[in-house]
């Protein structure tokens, strides 16, 4: 399974460029973090990947299929978004919220398939002792899990989410990281996550984008992208790397 | 075990509103027998003579008459006024994701009391001094009000505060029109005006029934057919909603046509009943839950009986005169309403 995005090119208006000719791929397996300063347009790359919005120019192609012209329910098929903050306008039980990912794929009511098919998702998770709570009651970590779990009831091939650690304590970062990474390689999905910490990132992803000025400003692995230089280029800091346990990590210096 | 108890409570929902929908036509008989001796019987006996097609025979011909033409489809019009028009809030508060939001609060009721006030005050031929006349200028300038909505919110892209904002100024601006044309108004004729926006079932027919009747059902099948997406629109925002697979505008346009084709429906025949809009819903929620596919027809059946007892108060209540339908559900619902905004804010709280 690959998913490549071809020359993304978008602008809220006409003047103003977000993004400038995008290309990167993906494949599943793989876990691709995008980095980089506020207002470089991660949220928006990861809205035209699955078409939220409509790019100006450019292409999506899964498995060599152009995918850019479908339906938004087919591509919801292939394609499950979690959004930087999983909100809850009504209240409603934890089943019927991950319920709704099985909307793509049903016609009219949800059947016997669909429900077992939520249950298991639940099991997973191991959400299933609050499976009739009420999403509003729940707390913020907890409210991720069950934005993942919709994802998953999606059955997509590829996983695209905003800023999943937003507003979680140090332990629920690390919980929910190690989730979605487990669920990369035991779901056999494509995971693209916009991430703002460089230490997080450079732990659990196979791949790292850098995003500078509408325009990609590095790709590779964490060992080749995370260094002092693309740092101070990018953000404008001075940092210290080390390389720790396997790992890069990034002290900020003052 | 998550099986059990998911089909369970489904199950409970179903089982409440099918109680519901039996008080309901339970309460429709009772009403109607009001007043006579044999009661109830009186309603089925009639009823029965008449499918027989014995009426014209039968020895109570007055009786029987008054409840098959004058009793029965004022009784069934506030069912189905009352089924449309919360059915028709439920969804304009999903849609818009706003709990303050009728189909009353995009001008739909400003819009037809215009209409029906320039043909009572205008009118001069034979068809507009008429009932159906009324009817229709209401009916249609309702729908200039949802063509004008439409092209507007397609404008600025169909959101939830572009639909109530171009509601809201809609709504002023056919209140203006309406008071302009009570301004030149001769005094009978504005009596006639005033007395259109009260609300009442007085004037109802089976005619009605079957025009509204009608529509209200239709709307109501093909409204039950987007309970899953509704689910979904009401409680995430559009980029959410499209990553699910549906177009938040696309479903909103239809649903809103839907909705502003009951109410115009409704309120064309009856002149405007306000507030059942928006109160069943609160109380559908309150009760039952979100759940559109339980939240809609709930809604619907909680303002049938609103109306039905409302109605049935304001007949009786100062007898003989009938107080209209439209004042009575104002004091019935507004303390109803204040009461569960309390109690919603106070859960919050805990």
């Amino acid at each position: 399974m690959s998913l490549a995005i071809k020359n993304i090119t978008f602008g809220y208006s006409p003047k103003q460029t977000v993004l400038e000719d995008i290309s990167f791929e993906v494949e599943d397996n793989e876990f691709i973090s995008l980095a980089g300063p506020n207002g470089t347009g991660k949220t928006t790359l990861l809205k035209c990947i699955n078409r939220i919005l409509k790019p100006q120019t450019g292409r999506i192609i899964f498995n060599g299929k152009d995918i850019t012209g479908w339906e938004q329910q087919d591509i919801a098929k292939i394609i499950a978004y979690v959004p930087q903050y999983s909100q809850a306008l009504r209240s409603m039980t934890v089943i019927n919220a991950v319920m709704m990912g099985r909307m793509p794929h049903v016609q009219g009511s949800y059947s016997v398939k669909d429900r077992e098919f939520v249950y298991s998702v639940l099991q997973k998770m191991d959400i299933e002792k609050f499976a009739f709570r009420d999403i509003r009651q729940l707390s913020g970590g907890e409210r991720q899990k069950i934005a993942i779990a919709r994802a998953l009831a999606q059955q997509p091939k590829v996983i695209i989410l905003d800023e999943p650690t937003g507003n979680l304590d140090l332990k629920n970062q690390l919980h929910i990281l190690e989730l979605i990474a487990c669920l990369c390689k035991t779901e056999k999905l494509a995971v693209i996550m916009s991430l703002h910490d460089l230490n997080l990132a450079a732990m659990f992803s196979d791949k790292i984008l850098m995003l500078k000025d509408t325009k990609i400003f590095a790709f590779g692995s964490p060992d080749c992208v995370i260094t002092r230089e693309n740092i101070v280029s990018i953000y404008g800091v001075t940092t210290c790397v080390t390389m720790e346990d396997g790992y890069k990590h990034v002290r900020l210096l003052k | 075990m998550l099986e059990q108890e998911y089909t369970a409570g489904n199950r409970r929902r179903y089982l409440l509103i099918l109680f519901t929908l039996v008080i309901t036509i339970i309460l429709g008989v009772v009403f109607s027998a009001i007043g006579f001796n044999q009661g109830v019987m009186q309603v089925l006996i009639a009823v029965k003579l008449y499918c027989a097609g014995a009426i014209e025979s039968s020895p109570d011909i007055s009786i029987n008459k008054i409840i098959l033409l004058l009793r029965l489809p004022r009784i069934v019009l506030a069912i189905l006024a009352g089924i449309g028009l919360a059915v028709a809030g439920a969804v304009m508060q999903s849609i818009t994701r706003n709990d303050l939001v009728s189909s009353f609060t995009l001008g739909i009721s400003s819009a037809a009391a215009f209409g029906a006030s320039l043909c009572i005050v205008f009118g001069n031929s034979l068809f507009f001094q008429s009932e159906a006349g009324i009817v229709t200028c209401a009916f249609s300038a309702s729908l200039l009000c949802v063509a004008v909505i439409y092209a507007v919110a397609r404008k600025l892209g169909i959101t939830p505060a572009s639909i109530v904002l171009v509601g809201i100024a809609l709504n002023y601006f056919f209140s203006a029109l309406t008071a302009t044309v009570e301004f030149f108004a001769k005094e009978h004729k504005l009596e006639d005006v005033v007395q259109w926006t009260f609300g009442t079932f007085n004037r109802a027919s089976w005619d009605h029934v079957v025009f509204t009747g009608g529509i209200v059902i239709t709307c109501f099948l093909l409204l039950q057919r987007y309970a899953l997406q509704l689910d979904v629109l009401a409680s995430n925002d559009d980029d959410m909603a499209k990553s699910l697979g549906i177009q938040p505008g696309r479903i909103r346009t239809q649903i809103g046509i839907m909705a502003v084709l009951i109410t115009a429906a409704i309120i064309s025949f009856t002149g405007v009943i306000g507030f059942v809009g928006l109160i069943a819903p609160h109380m559908a929620r309150f009760i039952i839950g979100n759940e559109h596919r339980f939240f809609i027809p709930f809604s619907g059946l909680l303002g049938a009986l609103l109306l039905l007892v409302a109605d049935t108060i304001g007949k009786y209540i100062l007898y003989p005169v009938s107080i209209p339908v439209g004042i009575v559900i104002s004091f019935l619902g507004v303390p109803l309403f204040i009461y569960l905004i309390l109690n919603d804010r106070k859960k919050g709280l805990e």
